[in-house]
């Protein structure tokens, strides 16, 4: 895989091998002491910023944000929510957020930071929704989309290589990374298909690995 | 619009929550299945101007059913689909969570977390190459992705310059 430049958030709890995980004051479920958990104001404005500015998916945003830039998360936690939001049926972005709501103000800051990253887009579409109703289309709108398409792809490429820098992922349970690339993109399976037979296999072979 | 859609759009939305593994991608076919043929609160072509505009906005791709809750009984549908399809499945995450806390250093815990990521992270490779084809009108566009994802890994720049540059970009024709 890739390496890509570690970031400071990143080398604090990326490199913890797989099988040091149990130590409890890494992700108690009241957070890690230490670290102070964001206000509820403070997870409010942040979570509108993502959503007003999540081109190319939420969820690249709120690992830039969470992880990157204010550190509430090690790169190990965001990768452990973002596993079991994958898994979870459900729009993911809000499994996510759910998943990692115990490093923040719990529920009260999981249902504050929900409500947070759908206002603006909400708002967003629903005047764009009520142009269409009754223009049909809206030109300019689409020749910026058209423009911003290709950043917000970039976006989710390097989303793709930093999530594959952890190194947690290691050989030889990386083919598993590289069998769901192959088959995504070659094969074009669906996703519960994928999720339904590469998560086994991954499993199995980490049960092989993982003491 | 009445009572009764926003019941239907609350039941219905809430059992896809509950069911799409995969999340809204894989979704997509079964809510159109419901919206356009089984309830036909919209016609094929009107869902799908609905889709493009969902997904081309920035925020969570939940925007799709918010444009057609808002279709169908307006901002009260809109909200009332939106609470359906995320609010259930969150839930679901969060009580998975709850439970996944206490077999904390559990080693079943610890085999199922190594396993699943190498899935997450094939996963978020493959997306980005499926969008990165998608977006592509030509060169101009494989060239700002890749000037995207090296800006973004390298440099410290918000990645909020380069939406602003290719919004630039698309308005004058160039992309």
């Amino acid at each position: 895989m890739t390496i890509v430049r570690d970031d400071a958030a990143q080398a604090r709890g990326g490199e913890a091998p797989v099988h040091s995980r149990s130590d409890p004051h890494r992700t108690g479920p009241e957070g890690s002491p230490g670290r102070e958990p964001p206000s509820l104001a403070t997870l409010f404005w942040t979570h509108a910023m993502v959503g007003a500015t999540g081109f190319g998916g939420s969820i690249v945003w709120l690992r830039r944000l969470m992880v990157e830039e204010r550190g509430w998360l090690t790169a190990e936690e965001f990768n452990n929510g973002l596993s079991i939001a994958q898994f979870m049926p459900g729009p993911n972005v809000f499994n996510l957020i759910a998943a990692v709501s115990r490093h923040l103000r719990g529920t009260t800051g999981m249902v504050v930071s929900s409500i947070a990253i759908m206002t603006v887009p909400l708002i967003f579409v629903l005047i764009l929704g009520m142009l269409y109703a009754r223009f049909g289309d809206v030109p300019a709108v689409k020749n910026a989309m058209q423009g911003i398409a290709p950043v917000a792809a970039g976006l989710m490429l390097s989303f793709g290589l930093k999530t594959a820098a952890a190194p947690s992922l290691r050989n030889p349970i990386a083919l598993v990374a590289v069998l769901t690339f192959v088959a995504v993109v070659f094969f074009r399976l669906s996703l519960p298909v994928v999720l339904a037979t590469m998560g086994p296999l991954g499993v199995l072979m980490a049960s092989r690995r993982v003491r | 619009m009445n009572e009764a859609s926003l019941i239907d759009l609350a039941v219905e939305f809430s059992i896809l929550s509950v069911l799409s593994f995969g999340g809204m991608t894989s979704a997509l076919t079964e809510i159109q299945r419901v919206v356009v043929e089984h309830h036909q609160w919209m016609d094929a072509r009107t869902f799908a101007d609905l889709y493009g505009l969902g997904y081309a906005m920035p925020g969570p791709n939940v925007l799709v059913v918010s444009l057609i809750g808002y279709h169908v009984a307006g901002i009260p549908g809109a909200l009332v689909a939106t609470l359906a399809m995320a609010g259930p499945s969150a839930l679901l995450a969060m009580l998975v969570v709850l439970v996944w806390d206490r077999f904390q250093g559990a080693r079943w815990r610890r085999v199922i977390q190594a396993g699943l990521f190498p899935v997450i992270v094939g996963l978020a490779l493959s997306g980005g190459c499926l969008i990165t084809v998608a977006a592509a009108h030509g060169p101009t566009a494989y060239l700002l992705t890749a000037v995207t994802a090296v800006v973004v890994l390298k440099t410290r720049l918000s990645p909020l310059w380069l939406i602003a540059l290719g919004a630039i970009l698309g308005l004058s024709g160039i992309l």
